[in-house]
This record gives C-alpha cells, sequence and structure tokens, in this order.
C-alpha cells in the first residue's frame, strides 16, 4: 500500500509535467511580426510563414530581430494589395517540404500546378505579374515557380502574333528583321 | 460513317481520276524501335505484320503476331529507365515507340485498318511517307490519345502512300499490346499521268483538312491588356519563365520583339536538347540552328531524328565536335546513320555519364572504351561484341546500369563507377559469361543488368553476380532457355539481397525448389518474372505471395503447372499485387 506521502509526491510530480506541458506548448506559439506594405498598411504574420521569403528571412537573422521587440518589416517594393495575396499563398503552404536545393534536375513540367494553386492564380495580368516581382523581390521560390509557370502556359502553344496580341507587346522589328527571325525559326513551323 | 466529308472527297477524287480502290497489306516491316525477340527468331516478331491476318478475330496472346516488349508503367519504374532529357519537351500523347511499314503499291490513302489482337489500345498517330519531293516528307495522318479498351479484338479503323509508320504509347496497356496485320485502303493511280500527278503530290491532299483542325485547336482565351507587363520584369525573371517552355514555344518567343528573341536565344536554355517528339521536322538546318545556340551542351537526345536526310550524320558529327568537352548525356536511339566515323566522335565526348544506342546497325568495334566516365550504357539490339563490352567495362569501373539485351535504360547517377547495363537482344555476344566476370570484378557497383534473350550467358555466369551486392535489377529473360539452371538463382539470392526486380522468363530448367531461395531471400522484390516456366507449381507463387512484402508485379504466363482457378483466388487475395497471365480466345467459325 502507498502511503500518503508517496501519494502526494506522486500528485506533485504528474503536475509539474502538465505544467512542463503548458509551458512548452506556449514557447512553441509562434511569435508574430509585423510587415509593412508599400503604402503604408501593416500585416501581422507568423514568423514562420514570413520565412518562406528568403529576403525576410535574412533580414531577421540579420538584424537580430528574433526578441520580443515589436519590429515592423517594411517592404517598400510591394503594396498591400500584392502583399494580402502573397501572405495568403504562404499561409496556405506553410507545410510544403523545402525546394530541393540542386536546380540542375528540378522538373521542369508546367503541367504540375495544383488546383489551388490555379484558383488562386486566376487574377488579371496585372495582378499576376506584380506577384511574380514580389516573389522574386522577397525571393519566395515557391511562388516565383508557379507565376512563372502560369505565364508559361499562356505562352506556350501560340504563334508570335498571338503572344504579342495576349501581352500587348509591341513588334519592334523592322520588315527584314522580322523576315530573318522568321527564317532562322522556321524549323518548328508545321508547313 | 463518321467522317463524310472526308469520305465524300475521296469518293470525288476517285470519280475525277477514275483511279481504282486497291486494299493491301504490309509487304515489309521497315523498323522498329521494340520488338521481344531475336532478329533471327518469328515468334512475336515485327515479320508477323507482314501479310494478311491469321489470327484476327482470336483474341490473345499469340506467337503468331507482332509483340513490343514493354507495357504499362513498369517500365518507367525501373532503375535503367531514360528519363526525358527535356521535360518540357514530352510529346504530349507519350510516344514511346514506334513501327514503319512498307506496302508494294503506293496508293492514295483511303482507309488504314489495324487489326490488334491483344490489349488494344495502344496506337496515338499514324504517318504516311509522301512520294513527291518534300522537305517534310511525314504527314500526319491520324492522331488520337492513348486508350484503356474492353479485351477483346479491336479492328481499329481511323477514316483518313506507301509508307505508314505506327506511333504507339502502351503506358495504359495491362499487358502486352499485339497487332496481327494491318490494312491499307486507298485509290490506285491506273494511268501513267496519274501516277505522274501523284508523285508530284497533286493527288493526295487527303490530309490537309485535319491538319488545320488540329493547328487551330490551341488558338484559345486571348484577351488583350493594355499594358505590357513584360516591360517591368528583369532579365532573370523572363529567363525564369522561359525555361519552361519548350523548344518549338522558344522558337516562337524569339520572333515577338527584339528583347524576347535576345532571352530566348540564351545559351542557358539550350542546356539540354531533346529533339525525339520533333523527329519528323528535324533536318540538317535545324541541326544547325541549334548548334549556335548550345554554348554549354550537357545533355543531348537525336533518337529518331535524321534517318533518310542527306548530310545529317556530317552535321551531327560537328554538333557532337562542338559540345564534346561538355556533354554528359547523349541518346540516339534509331539512328540508322551512325557509323564508325560517328562513333569515333562519340568517343571523344569524355565526360558522357549516359549513353544510350538502341537499335544502331553498323557496329564496327568503336574505341568507345574512351570513355572512362560512363556510369550507364544501353546497347539494346546493336552487334556490339564481347571483346568491344569488356573493354568498356573494364575502362568505366563507374557503370552502374547495362542494358544489352532488349531494352535499357538508366537514369539516376551515383557513385563512380559504372552502374547501369543494358545489352538486351545483342546476338554478336558469344561469351557473356565473360563479359559478367569482367563486370563482377571492374564494376561491383553495378546496381542494373538486363541482357534480356542474350542467349550465350549460362549458370556459371549468372552464379557470379552474387559479387554484385548493390544489384536491384536483373533481367535475363530467356538467357537460360534451355540450360540447366544449377544452383545459381541461390548464389544470386544470397549474394544480391536488395534485388528489386528479377526477370527470368524462358528458364524451362526452373523447378519450385530452384525459385525458393529467391523468394526467402530477396525480401525487395517488387518484380518477378517467371514467364513460360513450365515445371513451377502454384506452391511457389503462393510464397511469392506471402513473403514478399513489396511485391507488386508477377508474371506467371504459360506456366502450365499452375491452374487457372489458382490465379483468380490469389487476383481476389492481393489486390494490390498484378499477377499476369496471358490467354488465347480462340475464335475459329469466322466468315473471311
Amino acid at each position: 500500500m502507498p502511503t500518503l506521502g508517496t501519494y502526494k509526491l506522486q500528485v506533485q510530480e504528474k503536475l509539474l509535467q502538465v505544467a512542463r506541458l503548458v509551458n512548452k506548448c506556449f514557447k512553441t506559439q509562434m511569435p508574430n511580426i509585423k510587415l509593412q506594405s508599400s503604402d503604408g498598411e501593416t500585416f501581422e504574420v507568423d514568423v514562420e510563414i514570413a520565412k518562406c521569403s528568403v529576403t525576410i528571412k535574412t533580414m531577421l537573422e540579420d538584424l537580430g530581430m528574433d526578441d520580443e521587440e515589436e519590429e515592423v518589416v517594411p517592404l517598400p517594393n510591394v503594396n498591400s494589395a500584392i502583399l494580402r495575396k502573397v501572405i495568403q499563398w504562404a499561409t496556405y503552404h506553410k507545410d510544403d517540404p523545402p525546394p530541393p536545393e540542386d536546380d540542375e534536375n528540378k522538373e521542369k513540367r508546367t503541367d504540375d500546378i495544383s488546383s489551388w494553386d490555379a484558383d488562386f492564380l486566376k487574377v488579371d495580368q496585372g495582378t499576376l505579374f506584380e506577384l511574380i516581382l514580389a516573389a522574386n523581390y522577397l525571393d519566395i521560390k515557391g511562388l516565383l515557380d508557379v507565376t512563372c509557370k502560369t505565364v508559361a502556359n499562356m505562352i506556350k502553344g501560340k504563334a508570335p502574333e498571338e503572344i504579342r496580341k495576349t501581352f500587348n507587346i509591341k513588334n519592334d522589328f523592322t520588315a527584314s528583321e522580322e523576315e530573318q527571325v522568321r527564317k532562322e525559326n522556321e524549323w518548328c513551323e508545321e508547313k | 460513317m463518321e467522317n463524310n466529308e472526308e469520305i465524300g472527297k475521296f469518293a470525288r477524287i476517285e470519280t475525277m481520276l477514275k483511279m481504282s480502290h486497291l486494299e493491301q497489306y504490309v509487304s515489309r516491316v521497315v523498323n522498329c524501335t521494340s520488338r521481344y525477340n531475336n532478329s533471327n527468331s518469328y515468334s512475336y516478331a515485327p515479320i508477323n505484320l507482314v501479310g494478311k491476318y491469321v489470327k484476327y478475330p482470336s483474341y490473345g496472346d499469340f506467337p503468331e503476331a507482332y509483340f513490343l516488349r514493354s507495357y504499362g508503367k513498369w517500365w518507367k519504374k525501373s532503375e535503367a529507365y531514360q528519363s526525358e532529357y527535356r521535360p518540357q519537351d514530352l510529346d504530349r500523347l507519350g510516344a514511346e515507340d514506334y513501327v514503319t511499314l512498307e506496302f508494294e503499291s503506293a496508293v492514295v490513302p483511303r482507309d488504314i485498318c489495324i487489326y490488334e489482337i491483344y490489349n488494344p489500345g495502344a496506337v496515338i498517330r499514324i504517318w504516311c511517307k509522301v512520294l513527291c519531293p518534300s522537305k517534310r516528307p511525314w504527314v500526319l495522318l491520324w492522331e488520337g490519345a492513348p486508350q484503356e479498351c474492353p479485351h477483346k479484338t479491336r479492328k481499329f479503323h481511323p477514316k483518313n502512300q506507301l509508307t505508314i509508320r505506327l506511333e504507339v504509347n502502351q503506358s495504359l496497356l495491362e499487358y502486352h499490346w499485339s497487332v496481327d496485320a494491318v490494312l491499307l485502303g486507298g485509290c490506285q493511280p491506273s494511268t501513267d499521268l496519274q501516277y505522274n500527278m501523284m508523285l508530284k503530290g497533286l493527288v493526295g491532299g487527303c490530309c490537309n483538312e485535319l491538319q488545320k483542325r488540329l493547328q487551330t485547336s490551341d488558338v484559345c482565351d486571348i484577351k488583350s491588356c493594355n499594358e505590357d507587363y513584360f516591360l517591368n520584369l528583369p532579365y532573370e525573371v523572363i529567363l525564369h519563365i522561359f525555361q519552361y517552355l519548350d523548344l518549338k514555344s522558344l522558337s516562337r518567343c524569339a520572333q515577338v520583339n527584339k528583347r524576347w528573341n535576345q532571352a530566348a536565344a540564351d545559351p542557358v536554355l539550350y542546356q539540354d536538347l531533346s529533339l525525339k517528339t520533333y523527329w519528323y521536322l528535324v533536318d540538317c538546318t535545324t541541326l544547325q540552328h541549334f548548334m549556335s545556340k548550345c554554348k554549354t551542351l550537357k545533355k543531348l537526345d537525336l533518337s529518331w531524328c535524321g534517318n533518310d536526310l542527306d548530310g545529317f550524320s556530317e552535321q551531327l558529327k560537328l554538333f557532337l565536335r562542338k559540345g564534346c568537352s561538355t556533354l554528359t548525356h547523349l541518346s540516339l536511339g534509331n539512328c540508322e546513320y551512325i557509323d564508325i566515323e560517328l562513333m569515333v566522335e562519340i568517343s571523344l565526348c569524355k565526360e558522357l555519364v549516359d549513353l544510350r544506342l538502341k537499335n544502331i546497325n553498323q557496329w564496327l568495334q568503336p574505341p568507345l572504351d574512351r570513355l572512362t566516365k560512363l556510369v550507364s550504357l544501353d546497347v539494346t539490339s546493336t552487334d556490339i561484341q564481347d571483346s568491344d563490352l569488356i573493354k568498356i567495362l573494364k575502362a568505366n569501373s563507374n557503370l552502374k546500369h547495362i542494358v544489352i539485351g532488349v531494352y535499357a535504360s538508366l537514369s539516376v547517377v551515383w557513385g563512380e563507377l559504372l552502374q547501369v547495363l543494358v545489352t538486351d537482344l545483342c546476338e554478336n555476344l558469344f561469351f557473356l559469361d565473360q563479359v559478367v566476370e569482367t563486370a563482377v570484378t571492374y564494376n561491383k557497383s553495378l546496381v542494373s543488368w538486363s541482357s534480356w534473350k542474350t542467349l550465350s550467358l549460362t549458370a556459371d555466369g549468372v552464379r557470379m553476380f552474387r559479387e554484385c551486392t548493390n544489384l536491384k535489377e536483373l533481367d535475363l529473360g530467356w538467357c537460360l532457355i534451355n540450360k540447366d539452371p544449377g544452383d545459381c538463382l541461390e548464389q544470386v539470392a544470397g549474394g544480391c539481397k536488395q534485388l528489386k526486380r528479377l526477370i527470368l522468363s524462358g528458364w524451362r530448367g526452373l523447378n519450385d525448389n530452384l525459385v525458393m531461395p529467391a523468394v526467402l531471400s530477396c525480401k525487395e522484390l517488387s518484380q518477378l518474372d517467371l514467364l513460360g516456366i513450365k515445371n513451377i507449381s502454384a506452391d511457389v507463387c503462393e510464397k511469392a505471395l506471402l513473403l514478399l512484402p513489396k511485391l507488386r508485379l508477377l508474371d506467371i504466363s504459360f506456366c502450365n503447372s499452375i491452374p487457372q482457378e489458382e490465379v483468380e483466388i490469389w487476383r481476389q487475395q492481393y489486390p494490390h499485387i498484378t499477377i499476369q497471365r496471358s490467354c488465347q480466345y480462340v475464335v475459329t467459325d469466322y466468315l473471311n
């Protein structure tokens, strides 16, 4: 039979365990940081989510902004509308495995865009290209890849004139230059 | 009749020119990229495509018809499988193989009938070679996605001159695809005038409509916008977009404007080049075009390209010479023009790790032993000789995958030793035991060995594989067809614990006791092929199904001691394992 004393000890020990667990939970709860867009809006974001941007990650590490101080990270190249989209994308993808290091064997296919991403990128061209610029500036590889793939899919299978129309591109070739590049690239035309 | 319009047009030509209708079967098989058997065998051979059907409308596995070696997705899972060098340029219908057929009389094609008698559904394109002089002699008659079809014979009859090429994609098939015959119907010129008109391409323009339809189908969702957002993109981001584009699209981008022209010419985009998908477009000027773009060429796949083109081999020589210091991967499957001079150029590409020379006809002891960094070598269906191979093995103590027989390939490069060797269907290997001896001495890190139907191997040679403890794939199909295997399988099983794929088709000397050691020791086995072993019973199969947790494919076709009822029960019991058992449904009362 356990004495009352040993019983007390056991209860104490259990309580301690619970306390430790609760403590641990609080500690692992991620701190937020604030990101400020070019038009002055601030967004509170989970640090781990913000760190999917290599630019922000390096900034935080270089400045030692890991502490409790309420720092605001200014992002002068990204407006609030785009930053909101970027955060939405990063939140959805926060548990993705890190991208493979070697660029060499990376899949170059464009038919592997997830349906969530495809829906997310059903936006006008202006937004799509601003997202590309933001992903490039913030150095978010996954977002840059999927936005660039989307644009690549808009190019694929189109004739030069159709490409110009799609993206409102001005043809700056002279007639003779145009004829020359057409000749150079003749191999791919069926006729 | 689904295609009245087209038929109407043909009828018009017919009445206008009073051509006579002619139906004819294949007179000659010109070439093919895949076959099941050696060239001296008639079973399952391409030659069975010649003449009228002999088995149709019977359905099943008949040696009197043509068989391809691979089916389904099993081959793509192999260590030796060649991953695409430029995945951006993957064929959208996934062409895997082709067979080219010749018909005796030139006709304006009217319809074509393919008698598929086992696992139909693989044909994805039908090409026709026009007689009139043309820069692009191959014309597409028909294309469509691969299909999953019911298990019965199919008279494949897509509505639509002399040479027809069938492109196939077997990846959706459950088992081998088989064709009994191909019938071509068309209008035959009955006067010299008509014949000359046909030679000049004045009749037979039947495919234009179809082609037009193919080309315009892609024009969609062009929304105009008011701003050129590309102007804001940094050059490297444009490159990032362009890296996802196929070569055809890149050539079109080059014509958009000056900035796009510059970006689309960046050498970074042309490190890996694969023109196989565009074989019907590729000529000497295509090679010149890309030669000027490739500054640091790493991977080059020109399989299927350049046949019957004057000067192509010269142009390729120049290309290889230019890229020789950087080229690491080279694939030239079915390039019939490869001669000793080209082989010498290949042997000067010292950085090569992956070399694939499937179905190359001329093989005059090329100095390939100058290559010392090979990790993977595929010489399927070539005339490579034992001495050549032994020299290569000695020079490349890194070879990882070797395909000598009918099949071959590798993709993963690791370690510093040759790891893959494929020598399927090589008929000039008379001393394969010596080759194995060399391999196990110099290439201990061998991962994949394939010598399907390479008949000079004996049980002594097989026994030596026990030294290769890294071996994951061993394809020795038909190697020991009429020889006593002795204890060689036990030896292999004792040494090669990591075996995942073991192909022993046609080893007629095997029995339950001789197969059992492999089942007991090789716990990693996922593919086991025991096709045609008449003496094995249901016992050893049951053990394999029960004891091999990773087993996914078990081929027991023509294992006549195993009752079919047993197989049906296993299929219920082990739904995650594909159990192959070929069938024959003979139909005799058929009115021809």
